[in-house]
């Protein structure tokens, strides 16, 4: 999912977006409900967290997404970017959470 | 010299975003629009921008012979109907797996066509559910996996970048034969030094010594220039016609001129290859030198000059130094080509230690593509060989651990080889060994008819006979006095075939299609197995006998 998501936002050119890039972001980041899948995949589990919190943020940058706000755009970019790595990571990042400490 | 490549991918994401992100490259489609297809007004909608499983892969690359890398995706949400044959790795799966690894079976029936085309998969090793299908692709040296992160740019860019310099560099494949001698290595060392300074450069060496792959695997490759690689043939063009060719006309310079670019500005930001080059005449001698000293071209019929940025790399068998001393070649001309450092392409006989190297090299590349390719897959699944299609020159004996098929050449025929005086170089060699090697396996194809495959059916050896028969036709063309066209060919295994079959058909012609009398010429025999040799040979080179005047049956 991460993958997908963040396909275009990899990819982003330094200097100006043209339409097709910018409908190709928006086709990874909004066709298919971020917030939404991820809780259909993996519910509520704690690790998930700010996987949720990101996903959230991009959904709400969708209408400035979808007007060119460079800001906005390059934003939701960098959210897609951190999601995907974050999501890579996760079962590393469970496997420390369940690990107990060692005295 | 821009790169083509082919999409294989059944959804449009990577098409989109390869053709958004990767513009140096230019995309084979399935269309015949010319222009990118990011440009065109019927893009929206378009489904010809890509192939979109492997029959339609297979077209493009027909339509598109000159493909150098595939970027193929690996999980293919297909019908059945429409899936790759299953190939070893996908043979017990079932059909959600074998959609998910369509890629891999995608790629082996690529590799059946062309042993050497380099295919970048759009995946990571670690995103392969199955183990084997990663390890299967570390045995193809020119399959590579996209890496682990997602989908990036830059990342591909050198990936394909990497493939293809394997590719270009790799003998079997079609790069230059170098060798491993120390002549052979400080050749190499030069053209690739010199190859990246802006100066003209002149290689020397005779007939058949790789002058023109030298300069347009090596020297062109290394100079890492933008533009095209433009090889004329001075041979080959009447005089009169020269100056037009290199140097364009515009309209009314003569009666039928037209507004045409000549081959110095079709070469603006690449390399212009002159072969024969001692075949100048004087007059377009002078046009050159003037185009060496000022970077400027005037049309045929104008006056005003055209400014072009081109590395000039002349060639030739003559010896330009007494020519400029007879007067026939300009002193100031070959002086501007920089004589003191001349690249010196040694003839076979003086590095006779390659001749192992150069002949496992020609045979693996004999076999890499086309109809010989085809015969190989063919041999390969009647004798039962398990694995991608592949075979080997082996020196002696076989080796009892190889894989694929092994072409043996015995120890007697290598030092018949090594006492051959080889006039037409490595282009000769190559011509000999490529054929013994076609003709070893299609005997081989016959001799296993109906039988049942036989564990030794992957050891051929090439007989002594078939090698001496194939070296004594060119002596005789040599001394039939047959002039051999040498025009640029896409790839340098292109030569040595478009050599023979100029043979083939002068002797179609002289002997009126009678292929008894054509095995009587170059076997010295006309029994009716040695005709149906010529004409198998014949038919496998692409010539036809149907509509050519022959002369009635025996």
């Amino acid at each position: 999912m991460g993958k997908y998501a963040s396909r275009t936002a990899r990819n982003l050119p330094p200097t100006e977006i043209v339409p097709a890039v910018l409908a190709m972001l928006c086709r990874d980041l909004y066709d298919i409900p971020l917030l939404v899948t991820l809780t259909k995949l993996a519910g509520d589990h704690p690790a998930l967290a700010p996987a949720r919190l990101m996903a959230r943020r991009i959904d709400v940058l969708e209408p400035k997404v979808r007007a060119g706000v460079v800001d906005a755009i390059r934003e939701a970019a960098d959210l897609a970017i951190q999601l995907d790595v974050g999501l890579r990571a996760l079962p590393e990042t469970i496997e420390r959470a369940e690990t107990p400490e060692s005295e | 010299m821009t790169p083509k490549l082919l999409i294989v991918d059944d959804g449009d994401r990577h098409v989109e975003l390869l053709h958004q992100f990767l513009r140096g490259y230019t995309y084979a489609t399935r269309c015949d629009l010319p222009g990118p297809c990011w440009t065109c007004p019927s893009r929206p909608g378009c489904t010809l921008t890509h192939a979109h499983d492997l029959g339609e892969a297979q077209e493009a690359l027909l339509r598109h012979p000159d493909v150098e890398v595939v970027l193929l995706d690996v999980v293919f949400d297909l019908p059945e109907a429409r899936l790759a044959p299953l190939s070893d790795l996908t043979r017990t799966l079932s059909l959600t797996a074998r959609q998910q690894l369509q890629g891999l079976d995608i790629l082996h029936a690529l590799r059946r066509q062309d042993a050497h085309l380099p295919i970048v998969l759009m995946t990571a090793a670690e995103e392969l559910e199955y183990e084997d299908a990663a390890m299967s692709l570390s045995a193809d040296e020119f399959a590579t996996l996209a890496g682990a992160e997602a989908f990036d740019a830059r990342v591909l860019e050198l990936l394909i970048e990497r493939v293809l310099a394997r590719r270009r560099a790799h003998p079997a494949a079609g790069g230059y034969a170098f060798g491993s001698t120390s002549k052979m290595a400080r050749l190499r060392r030069d053209a690739e030094t010199l190859a990246r300074t802006s100066l003209p450069m002149l290689v020397l060496g005779e007939t058949g010594t790789g002058k023109s792959a030298l300069v347009e695997q090596v020297i062109h490759t290394a100079s890492r220039r933008p533009g095209p690689f433009v090889a004329v043939d001075l041979a080959a063009l009447p005089e009169t016609l020269v100056a037009a060719e290199l140097f364009g006309t515009a309209r009314g310079a003569f009666s039928g001129a037209v507004d045409r670019p000549g081959r110095f500005e079709a070469a603006h930001r690449g390399t212009l290859f002159l072969d024969e080059i001692g075949n100048l005449p004087l007059d377009s001698q002078r046009l050159l030198l003037l185009a060496l000293e000022d970077g400027k071209v005037t049309r045929l019929g104008e006056t005003t000059p055209r400014a072009v940025d081109v590395k000039l790399v002349a060639a030739t068998n003559i010896d330009l130094t007494d020519a400029a001393r007879r007067g026939a070649f300009r002193a100031d001309l070959f002086a501007r080509l920089n004589p003191a450092a001349a690249l010196h392409v040694p003839p076979l006989r003086e590095r006779m230690e390659d001749l192992p190297e150069l002949a496992t090299a020609f045979v693996a590349r004999a076999f890499s593509a086309g109809a010989d390719r085809a015969l190989l897959v063919e041999y390969c699944e009647r004798a039962g060989l398990r694995g991608p299609p592949s075979v080997t020159l082996k020196l002696g004996r076989p080796s009892p651990h190889a894989s694929g098929v092994q072409l043996v050449l015995a120890e007697a025929t290598l030092t018949a080889l090594r006492r051959h005086a080889w006039p037409g170089n490595v282009r000769e060699l190559e011509l000999v060994l490529s054929s013994a090697a076609v003709f070893a396996l299609a005997d081989g194809l016959a001799a296993l008819g109906e039988k049942q495959p036989q564990p030794a059916a992957s050891v051929i050896p090439i007989p002594a006979r078939l090698v001496r028969d194939l070296l004594t036709p060119l002596t005789q063309a040599v001394s039939m006095g047959l002039h051999f066209t040498v025009a640029p060919t896409p790839t340098l295994h292109g030569q040595p075939r478009s050599l023979e079959r100029q043979l083939y058909e002068r002797l179609f012609e002289e002997t009126s299609g009678d292929f008894a009398l054509m095995a009587l010429r170059l076997l010295g025999k006309e029994t009716p197995a040695d005709a149906r040799r010529v004409q198998l040979r014949f038919n496998q080179l692409g010539l036809r006998a149907r509509g050519r005047p022959t002369s009635p049956k025996k």
